[in-house]
């Protein structure tokens, strides 16, 4: 092969790749090609919001406060104002970095779908019959199972939750109550220089 | 017969050291991954406890130059990073590879730095298949180590080959995880 022919070549391959790149997605959109809005939230903000983004491409501002050191499919990120209560959980998929240890307490920014679930009475009584029926080792004397099976969640621990869950629920205008949470796609440690 | 033979003892040879990296990293991060309830695999923490004075401290902890103030008197000089309340009269500021907790109400420090394990920590991100390359070069390897279980089985011939002593210890390996999984163990 003579150095024209290798020229040829090269330029083949240039051109291929130039034109495959559309097809592989461009900056700006998820890798599975919902474009996001642009727009960063805070992680509280995103809890104000009147209308939220639900199914929505979005990204989040925050810095996570803990992460799965297992093996990194979960975080949850809280806002950066220290005295914001709010949370939000970030789930790792498709292709998505894993979090790893040292990204606690940095701030990211998290792109993902933001996800809602909507917890009303009828969710609550099929939870609680489920934890019921499913826990072998739940007894009808309430002693519960905590020293049966001390490495699981004890049923006596969830229904409790159920219970204080049923309480915040009573005095919910909406008639639900709503978990919000993200299903991350991609995320960047951004350092922060300004102060608040 | 003689052709298959060959080709067992090469691709055995063959595989096994090529693969022979790629087994190490898997072997010994699956150790150490196996009792991750019992330590941590990736990271060694260093933890110190201190009490001190609330008039030492700021007295809110909300603006970021207070938190700073605070890092100083630990003698924490890595670079802040966020804070927040966990709980009522209870602060924990991050800052680079590390978090300090501070609870107001009994006076007591707990600065934690993370440091990741020199070489495991490595090791233990791979065997979690951190990327789509290493997805296909952990499937080759897994495929690699099928063709080298199955022509370690006909390597040698006679006493101690797969119909006689072979065969047994092959038998023994499959029975014995079978019983445990049997047993529920």
């Amino acid at each position: 092969m003579n150095a024209r022919s290798h020229f040829g070549l090269l330029a083949a391959i240039v051109v291929s790749s130039i034109m495959v790149q559309p097809l592989c997605g461009h900056a700006g959109e998820s890798p599975d090609g919902r474009a996001g809005s642009g727009r960063i939230y805070q992680v509280a903000e995103v809890y104000r919001l009147e209308e939220k983004p639900v199914d929505q491409v979005i990204t989040i501002e925050g810095f996570p406060a803990s992460v799965c050191v297992k093996c990194g499919k979960k975080a949850v990120m809280r806002d950066r104002d220290p005295e914001a209560e709010y949370t939000l959980r970030v789930e790792r998929t498709g292709e998505m970095k894993p979090f790893l240890a040292e990204h606690v307490g940095r701030t990211m920014q998290v792109t993902g779908v933001l996800r809602e679930k909507r917890m009303d009475a009828a969710y609550f009584d099929e939870w609680e019959a489920r934890v019921k029926a499913d826990n072998p080792c739940d007894s009808a004397d309430g002693a519960g199972c905590a020293t049966k099976c001390p490495e699981k969640v004890s049923a006596d621990k969830t229904l409790a939750r159920i219970a204080g869950l049923r309480e915040k629920l009573a005095s919910a205008p909406s008639g639900y109550l709503a978990v919000l949470w993200l299903d991350g796609l991609n995320f960047e440690v951004v350092e922060t220089t300004a102060a608040r | 017969m003689i052709f298959w033979r060959r080709f067992c003892r090469v691709a055995h040879r063959d595989l096994g050291y090529f693969f022979f990296g790629a087994t190490i990293i898997y072997a010994v991060s699956g150790i150490a991954l196996n009792h991750r309830d019992s330590w941590n695999p990736s990271y060694s923490l260093q933890t110190v406890e201190e009490k001190f004075r609330q008039g030492d401290l700021p007295k809110s902890l909300a603006a970021e130059g207070a938190v700073r103030k605070v890092l100083e008197r630990f003698r924490i000089d890595a670079p802040y990073q966020n804070h927040y309340t966990p709980a009522p009269g209870e602060w924990r500021i991050f800052f680079r590879n590390g978090t300090l907790t501070l609870d107001m109400n009994s006076g007591t420090a707990v600065v934690e730095r993370l440091q990741r394990r020199p070489i495991l920590h490595t090791w233990n991100r791979l065997h979690y298949n951190p990327g789509v390359w290493w997805t296909w070069f952990a499937d080759v390897f897994s495929a690699g180590l099928i063709v080298v279980a199955v022509s370690g089985l006909f390597l040698l011939r006679g006493r101690h080959g797969i119909t006689r002593r072979g065969g047994v210890l092959v038998a023994s390996g499959i029975v014995l995880p079978g019983i445990l999984v049997f047993l529920n163990l």
